[in-house]
């Protein structure tokens, strides 16, 4: 069938500015936040526009943990208090020119348990299996894919790591019908079918993806992370965002994050990392 | 001045009674010195015209006899009493003379009188007669028109024909005969006749609703009607009176209702049938023919899109009849080899077919006068498959395969046997089941020599309805018509099936994942009557109906009034009161991000969605032009919407992504027909507007409904230089409907990488442009010797529009980001080429 496009006006579409809050934080690391603003549908946002000092509020379970200005480099500052696990923290920040924000998490309590058992070469790429040995308690997972190898630019090379998209078809990610069978870096998965249990899962990757454009992969990194309910939802909602307004096939995302007044997520994760050499 | 010779010869001069009977006898008193002897109440309510001069008192009671229903007698010389007719009723069917057909929905009248009455879907009718002859004026738009007389004498059942016409009008809305503006509750398309081409020159049946004040399209894209700003679900689409859930193919191009096999479509907007009063907006009810009674008929057609053939005729001569028929497009049949064809010496292979397909079945059985007995079936729907592989002749052998498909299928069967018990009281009983289903699948496999892997997943959401149900139709006086029912309906539900198939040389895994199944009973009875009344008839009644669901039963009350009063021969105004309940919804799928249909019931927490309803309508038809102006109003409560960004059908608790709250809709709907010798135009406006409140959506304020369109207008423009070639030009334009866009953007971080994304702060925030084409098309009948032919040829949208599909954001000329309009259905030909045989 036949399209065609063309550009339509926006009309009179009200906008008001919001702080936006990129918080993800591992179990056991430093406290680190970037802040940004949102923009207009048609502008371009960034994540290293804002700079100043932001009076901020931390609450470990509760209790006053930070409550000072800090000065924000690029959209970024740290708060010098490591994570600690099973612990709610919360986080305000009051920056000039925007509503203050309020966010809520927890940290999870345990990395996940996994091991990478074979990587089989096939004809357009490889098959990674791995094994991951799920907790009783309930878990998130959020599984990404790198690849690192070298960037070659004539005869000069750089070790780089790159996201890599991969196919994953398990059962497990049927929860989530626009994960299974699409070439992702990320997907999501909850343990709802897993249940405590040991559960060996495979992974395709596109040779395409290991080597373009000057790039020589040699190793897949292969990141699981015990991912916060906030984090979790989170990347669902992106992951289901068609990006297309009106018509069938439109898709709106539920309002992201626990930022309240603002946008973004503060959220906690613990990870693990297995690496394999590419044969 | 009254000349006086004996009584019945008196001579009045002159006379001019436009008033009641009660005035109009008085003035004949003082005119003629004869008085009259009558009860007040037979004569007070009743009016007539009578203009005469130079006549005599006898001529003058025979006409206040047939205008009023009374009868007279001379008790002396000067004095008359009047007093109530005495009848009869007496009951017939309509056939057409060639096929013997069942002819539905003409308007019968007794000549010189102003009542008249319409033949049900069965070709039935009663009637109270009065007179020892009776002389009958049939009009239907595909029928010539009919003229019956007869003796009432020893009749209680009469047999009337009628011969179809060779061509009629585009859009037969309004009845072009009667002596009166017709009383008919519905708005009504006879598609049999109706050759208004759209998309690829399909002659769509439920096209010409939709050119209906109040009715529009969802938008291009999504299936179904929308009228008086009520969801496509809230319109009850009957086949033969058996419910049908998706009625549309192709994201809404064409509806499942081809145009050959369709007898009639009533278009219920005002308070709707006591019956069938189970949905929110409308009742499309649908009649399909029974098929020919005397000799077997063929009607094959090729188009564009698709072609199908129709067969009806006789297995026992005016008894027993059939009608099947079978439609599919054909894209995939012609692109398919073509595809193979490009990949034959390439290891990659890949092809995409789409298709749809409609299969009807009817037996029509009257064993004699009295009963008649029709078994309806239709199954049909739509697929998506593609299909990839990759064969390598290496040492591996591999081969490399992915499959998905998606597709819906609609499966009725129904039975219904009509008797005429007497001439006052018909019954029906009927059974039907009614199904619907979708389905989408994916598959991949790898083989080699010592590896391989087969994952598919697959997805399955339905319901299933069995339904029976009795009517009873009783003409308990001459101006009072009781229809009465019961009847249950059992649903079965089944929100989600989700099967996981994994086998390999590592591992297998066959897992299905099935939402519980809901069961759900409806039950209902209603009462309505019909009164007749000079010029007019006021029908009302209530439908009371029990739903049993999940933990709970819901029991609602359906009153509706709807009143017709005839102000003069040439206008008429309408008033209708209903109270509607619905018990079964379409999941708003916002957020699916498919193109799918999930219905499912009420539950325990989302009560049945209700509305109320007022609506009016005046009528004023002159010499050449008939146009009529209405206004409506609706109230809503647990409307339904889908909250923002939830996930339908992932888990059980599907319920919970469901917000229930209230909602609105108004507006004003004028339509207009012109007829001047070969040219003929039908053109609709209708301004509506549908707002929602909802807690927890837009702030909890009131908000606009996707199905908000403030404006459309439909034109239609018929000129037949012959009887047997007419040009048509078709114009529709609709405001563009609002639709949700995020209102910012901002960086987030995904895998190490910034990712924008888009805040949603608010629902239906933006409206898409306006929604307009024109379409012309030739129309060619010829008569050959063994067969009859029709050409038709066209363009659909001719000024090449850029209607609406969906909106996106992307990148303009200057590489700054912009919004982005895609469109489908640019300038297409049409063409279509059919045989009747």
């Amino acid at each position: 069938m036949v399209s065609c496009e063309k550009d339509i006006p926006l009309g009179n579409e009200v906008f008001k500015k919001k702080l936006v809050i990129n918080s993800f934080n591992r179990a056991d690391s430093f406290l680190s936040v970037n802040i940004s603003e949102s923009v207009n549908i048609l502008g371009i946002p960034s994540s290293s526009k804002l700079s100043g000092d932001a009076k901020v509020l931390v609450l470990k379970d509760g209790l006053i943990l930070f409550n000072d200005f800090i000065k924000v480099d690029k959209g970024n500052f740290t708060i010098p208090f490591k994570c600690l696990r099973q612990s709610v923290y919360e986080l305000q920040v009051a920056f000039e020119g925007y509503p203050s924000i309020r966010a809520k998490d927890s940290v999870p309590l345990l990395d996940p348990v996994f091991e990478i058992d074979t990587l089989i070469s096939q004809l357009n790429g490889h098959k990674l299996i791995f094994e991951l040995n799920d907790p009783v308690q309930r878990n998130n997972y959020y599984l990404q894919l790198f690849a690192k190898g070298k960037q070659w630019n004539g005869t000069d090379s750089l070790e780089v790591t790159k996201a890599l998209n991969y196919i994953a078809d398990d059962k497990i990610f049927i929860s989530n019908l626009l994960t299974i069978s699409r070439d992702n870096s990320f997907s999501l998965f909850d343990d709802e079918l897993i249940n405590g249990n040991t559960r060996k899962m495979s992974l395709k990757i596109d040779n395409s993806d290991l080597y373009r454009k000057g790039f020589v992969a040699s190793e897949i990194i292969l990141k699981l992370s015990n991912v916060s309910e906030t984090m979790y939802v989170y990347y669902l909602n992106l992951l289901e965002n068609t990006h297309v307004y009106g018509g069938p096939l439109a898709s709106t995302s539920r309002e992201n994050g626990n930022i309240d007044q603002g946008l973004g997520v503060f959220c906690f994760y613990s990870n693990t990392t297995r690496k394999v050499k590419i044969p | 001045m009254v000349s006086a010779q004996s009584t019945t010869d008196i001579k009045i001069n002159s006379l001019d009674c436009k008033s009641t009977l009660h005035e109009c006898l008085d003035g004949i008193s003082q005119k003629t010195s004869v008085k009259f002897n009558y009860k007040n109440d037979l004569v007070n309510n009743v009016k007539l015209r009578i203009k005469k001069s130079n006549t005599t008192l006898l001529e003058v009671l025979d006409e206040i006899r047939n205008q009023c229903e009374v009868d007279y007698t001379f008790v002396n010389k000067n004095l008359v009493s009047v007093f109530e007719q005495k009848g009869i009723f007496i009951y017939g069917t309509l056939l057409d003379a060639g096929s013997s057909d069942r002819i539905a929905d003409a308007t019968i009248q007794i000549s010189g009188k102003s009542r008249s009455v319409v033949t049900d879907k069965n070709g039935l009718f009663r009637l109270y007669v009065t007179n020892d002859s009776v002389d009958l004026i049939i009009y239907h738009p595909n029928y010539q028109l009919g003229r019956s007389k007869f003796l009432v004498e020893g009749k209680r059942h009469l047999l009337i024909k009628l011969d179809p016409v060779t061509r009629l009008n585009a859009v037969e809305v309004f009845n072009n005969y009667s002596s009166e503006i017709s009383l008919k509750s519905f708005d009504q398309v006879n598609p049999s006749n109706t050759d208004l081409p759209t998309l690829g020159g399909e002659t769509d049946a439920l096209n010409n609703v939709k050119l209906l004040p109040g009715v529009n399209n969802v938008t291009f894209g999504e299936q179904g009607l929308v009228v008086r700003g009520g969801g496509p679900d809230q319109n009850y689409t009957l086949m033969d009176g058996i419910p049908v859930y998706n009625t549309f193919h192709l994201l809404g191009l064409y509806s499942i209702f081809n145009a050959s096999i369709v007898n009639s479509i009533k278009l219920h907007k005002d308070a709707f049938p006591s019956k069938y009063n189970s949905r929110l907006s409308s009742v499309v009810d649908v009649s399909l023919k029974n098929g020919n009674k005397k000799k077997t008929e063929l009607i094959a057609d090729i188009g564009i899109l698709s072609s199908g053939i129709a067969l009806n005729g006789p297995i026992i001569k005016k008894k027993l009849s059939y009608s099947i028929s079978a439609r599919r497009t054909y894209a995939d049949v012609l692109t398919t080899p073509l595809q193979r064809l490009v990949d034959k010496n390439e290891p990659n292979t890949s092809t995409t077919a789409l298709w749809s397909y409609d299969l009807f079945a009817k037996l029509h059985f009257q064993p004699n006068k009295n009963n008649q007995v029709s078994l309806t079936a239709y199954n049909g729907g739509d697929q998506l498959n593609f299909n990839t592989q990759l064969e390598l002749n290496d040492d591996k052998s591999t081969v490399e395969r992915s499959r998905g498909a998606i597709g819906w299928r609609n499966l009725i069967l129904g039975i219904n046997w009509n008797s005429t018990l007497s001439s006052r009281v018909f019954l029906t009983l009927g059974a039907s089941t009614s199904g619907y289903n979708l389905k989408f699948s994916d598959e991949y496999s790898l083989t080699q020599k010592n590896n391989f892997s087969d994952n598919s997943s697959s997805y399955i959401n339905g319901l299933q309805e069995l339904r029976l149900a009795a009517d009873l139709d009783i003409a308990w006086n001459k101006k009072n018509l009781l229809k009465t029912g019961i009847g249950s309906v059992n649903y079965i539900f089944s929100p989600f099936e989700r099967r996981y198939f994994s086998s390999s040389n590592l591992n297998f895994i066959d897992t299905t994942l099935i939402s519980h199944q809901i069961s759900s009973q409806e039950y209902y009875i209603y009462v309505e009557n019909k009164s007749y009344f000079q010029g007019g008839n006021i029908v009302y009644g209530v439908r009371v109906a029990q739903f049993n669901t999940t933990k709970k039963k819901y029991v609602r009350f359906q009153p509706k009034l709807l009143l017709i009063q005839n102000i003069s021969k040439i206008s008429q105004l309408r008033f209708g009161l209903s109270v509607a309940n619905q018990f079964v919804h379409l999941v708003p799928n916002n957020n699916l991000g498919l193109p799918v249909d999930i219905w499912l019931p009420v539950t325990k927490t989302l009560k049945p969605m209700s509305a109320t309803q007022l609506s009016s309508k005046y009528t004023h038809r002159l010499q050449k032009i008939q146009l009529e102006i209405g206004i409506f109003s609706k109230f809503y409560t647990n409307i339904l919407e889908h909250e923002t960004g939830s996930q339908l059908l992932t888990d059980d608790n599907w319920e919970e992504n469901l917000l229930s709250g209230s909602g609105r809709s108004y507006g004003l709907e004028v339509g207009a027909k012109y007829t001047l010798a070969k040219l003929s135009m039908y053109s609709s406006y209708t301004l509506s507007r549908s707002k929602r409140t909802i807690e927890n959506i837009n702030e909890g304020l009131e908000y606009l409904s996707k199905y908000d369109r403030p404006h459309s207008v439909s034109t239609i423009i018929e000129y037949a230089w012959t009887s047997e070639d007419k040009l048509l030009l078709s114009f529709s334009y609709a405001s563009g409907n609002p639709i949700t866009i995020p209102t910012a953007r901002y960086i987030t971080i995904v895998n190490g990488e910034e990712v924008v994304v888009e805040e949603f702060e608010k629902i239906n925030n933006f409206r898409l442009p306006s929604t307009h084409h024109l379409d012309i098309s030739y129309l060619r009948e010829r008569s050959h010797k063994r067969f009859n032919s029709k050409f038709i040829v066209g363009v659909y949208n001719v000024y090449n529009r850029l209607n609406p599909f969906m909106v996106f954001i992307g990148i303009n000329k200057e590489a700054e980001p912009t919004l982005k309009l895609r469109s489908y259905l640019p300038i297409m030909p049409m063409l279509k080429y059919s045989i009747q045989i």
